[in-house]
């Protein structure tokens, strides 16, 4: 499965039936089971055979977006954040809507209204999606309140084919990272959960853990880069030097045996990767520590996180490919927590 | 082609102050049929010509081809450019996706845990910069180049339509839709179709139209602010309910009356634009011009002007061409383009 058509599908916390579809059509043949657990969470497993280490994959399915909250005299839509989408980044930009996908366009004053004072970012309450209704009725017809808004971003690689930018890489190259794993044969019972809502509180990954109780986790995610021109050197994951091992975030501490041995894993592959810079911020992994696993995140660092247009290096993709293939290779090696 | 085909073709076109030559090429090209010749002034305009009867009064439509920009400034290190864009809303601009020659870019800022908590763009565009997301510079566009917003051109249900550029192609798209309705016919007038370049950096173009040529009157055509809920201005005119006549000093009242009265002939929609003062317009340099040039103005109504998200009724760019190829049509009284055009006063 490409990443550009995984990137491109739609789906906000809780309305993510367009991945899971997608993601299904991609599921190699060989799988023990493929299920749809109560939440949404699509779970897959093969190699159940084998003795343990059983390892679950985590990769979450939903993306940031908006949603229709209510309709102006005017057939203009209303909006609040679906996800954690600052409105600084909101304003003069593409959308989508509905579950068809209408286009939409987020409008903002003519500069010739506030000149000396555009600086201010707008709030939610300042800001309302365009999709050409005349009037209140024919917009809540066309787009009722809780409808899912999502960014029309195309998918491009830079001409030197180093970088990717488009919407949903968080978390959708952490889907296609799984989808990769699934290709081979191992000999270890692997579980794989696409998971839901993790934008709105790590929610469909709490539920997915206690069906599987594996004996090791690692969550497959997107990382915020700050390697930027103002940023202050040194204080940030950086794109281009590999995916982004996390030790300690907000949600948890990386079990240190899973985090040796993704770094070993990471040099036996020859490729580059790095220690997340930064302590902010969770993801699935902390759900999982919160449960009593072991868990460990691998991230692709990403620039503009949460943001309508948000950018990867594909050597950093590749390189987590890799680096997740040794790891899992040499899975038994994994040292224990004594 | 119909007003939708035209939008999209010229919206799908960048040209920045200065760099109007893609437009004039296209123009000269799907236009072929619909003018008898043209040429390019001092000033780099393109003048398409309808021709009358000898000795026939010149009607003048004019709309400028040109669309703000941002411009590249300074190469950064990693891929990175520092830009200026001087008519445009930094609040629009993080996250936003821009574009040169294909070569395709992101608008950055720092991440928001390294901010100052609150501050936004602090500075406007100081703030900011693109990413380019390559490791070499080379290829990437050169200082001073300008960059545009790559929104795509669309169509939002039924009756409008977005795109970068609207401001001010859909006036141009209005212009090509009456040439192209008057194609073949006898008219009574010389029509004369300029193109402009360079309002978007202090309405250059528009004051060379009058040398050696004085129009008896002219319509210009622009966009306006159109009423939308983030503009607390209730009496914006609406999208759909056609284009602006403009009333005011800009306008000698003759000429706005004839305006109304040949939309209300044709059962042409049009609304009404009091412009106390200075129109914002090439319209304002283009009256006192030269001699003098009777000019009326046409406006669309456009919503989130400047922005990457501009907005039009596409029936409005439809019935304003329609009310352009009427005035080319109406029968040209001599009092009317009396002495001086003062007939219009």
């Amino acid at each position: 499965m490409e990443l550009k058509e995984l990137c491109l599908a739609r789906g906000t916390s809780g309305r993510e039936e367009q991945v899971r579809d997608l993601v299904r059509s991609a599921l190699p043949s060989d799988l023990d089971s493929v299920t749809v657990d109560r939440m949404g969470n699509l779970l897959v497993a093969k190699g159940q055979d084998h003795a343990g280490p059983s390892v679950l994959l985590l990769a979450h399915m939903d993306e940031v977006g908006l949603m229709v909250t209510g309709h102006t005299p005017d057939g203009r839509l209303r909006i609040r954040a679906w996800g954690g989408v600052p409105p600084s980044v909101v304003a003069g930009k593409s959308v989508l809507v509905g579950a068809a996908g209408l286009p939409g366009a987020i409008g903002r004053p003519p500069n010739h209204f506030h000149r000396g004072e555009g600086q201010a970012a707008p709030k939610y309450d300042d800001l309302y999606v365009d999709i050409g209704a005349a009037d209140a009725k024919t917009a809540q017809s066309l787009a009722p309140v809780g409808e899912m808004i999502t960014f029309a971003t195309p998918y491009r690689v830079s001409p030197d084919g180093g970088s990717a930018t488009c919407k949903a890489f968080d978390d959708r190259a952490g889907v296609w990272l799984a989808l990769e794993m699934l290709r081979h044969a191992w000999d270890f019972p692997l579980h794989v959960a696409f998971t839901v809502q993790e934008e709105v509180g790590l929610r469909g990954a709490q539920v997915a853990l206690r069906a599987v109780r594996p004996d090791l986790v690692l969550a497959l995610e997107a990382t915020a880069a700050a390697d930027t021109p103002d940023a202050p050197p040194g204080r940030g994951t950086r794109i281009g030097d590999g995916p982004a091992l996390t030790t300690l975030d907000r949600s948890s501490r990386a079990d240190e045996g899973l985090r040796e041995a993704l770094a070993r894993a990471g040099e036996a592959a020859g490729v580059p990767w790095q220690w997340r810079r930064g302590i902010g911020g969770g993801n699935e992994a902390g759900a999982a520590w919160l449960q009593g696993y072991r868990s460990a995140a691998v991230s692709v660092p990403c620039r503009y996180l949460h943001a309508p247009v948000s950018l990867i290096s594909l050597r950093d993709l590749e390189a987590a490919r890799s680096l997740l293939q040794r790891f899992l290779e040499n899975v038994r090696e994994v040292r224990g927590h004594d | 082609m119909t007003a939708v085909e035209w939008l999209e073709r010229l919206t799908s076109l960048r040209a920045a102050s200065g760099h109007e030559e893609v437009v004039f090429a296209e123009l000269r090209r799907l236009l072929a049929p619909s003018y008898d010749r043209s040429e390019t002034d001092a000033a780099g305009n393109l003048l398409l010509w309808r021709d009358g009867p000898p000795g026939a009064p010149r009607l003048l439509f004019t709309a400028h081809a040109d669309q703000v920009a941002l411009w590249l400034r300074e190469h950064l290190p990693g891929g990175f450019a520092r830009f200026a864009a001087p008519a445009i809303d930094p609040v629009c601009l993080p996250a936003l996706e821009v574009e040169a020659k294909g070569r395709h870019g992101v608008v950055g800022m720092l991440p928001p845990h390294l901010r100052e908590r609150g501050v936004e763009v602090k500075e406007g565009e100081k703030d900011l910069y693109i990413d380019f997301g390559t490791e070499s510079a080379l290829d990437l566009p050169a200082i001073g180049e300008p960059l545009y917003f790559a929104t795509p051109p669309r169509q939002l249900g039924d009756d409008r339509f977005c795109a970068a550029g609207l401001d001010d192609r859909a006036s141009v798209a209005a212009i090509a839709l009456a040439l192209e309705e008057l194609r073949g016919e006898d008219l009574p007038v010389t029509v004369l179709a300029a193109f402009t370049v360079q309002e978007e950096t202090g309405r250059g173009g528009a004051a060379f139209l009058c040398r050696g040529m004085q129009p008896d009157a002219a319509v210009v055509l622009d966009v306006t602010f159109g009423r939308q809920p983030e503009v607390a201005e209730p009496d914006l005119p609406l999208l759909g309910e056609g284009a602006a006549v403009g009333i005011g000093p800009n306008v000698p009242p003759g000429l706005h009356r004839w305006l109304e009265s040949t939309a209300a002939a044709e059962g042409i929609p049009c609304q009404r634009e009091p412009l106390p003062g200075d129109s914002g317009t090439d319209g304002w340099r283009l009256q006192v011009a030269g001699l003098g040039v009777p000019t009326a103005l046409l406006s669309i109504p456009l919503t989130s002007m400047h922005s990457p998200q501009e907005v039009v009724s596409i029936r409005d760019v439809a019935s304003c061409g329609r009310l352009l190829a009427a005035l080319a049509r109406s029968p040209w009284s001599s009092n009317r383009a009396g002495e001086g055009g003062a007939a219009w006063s």
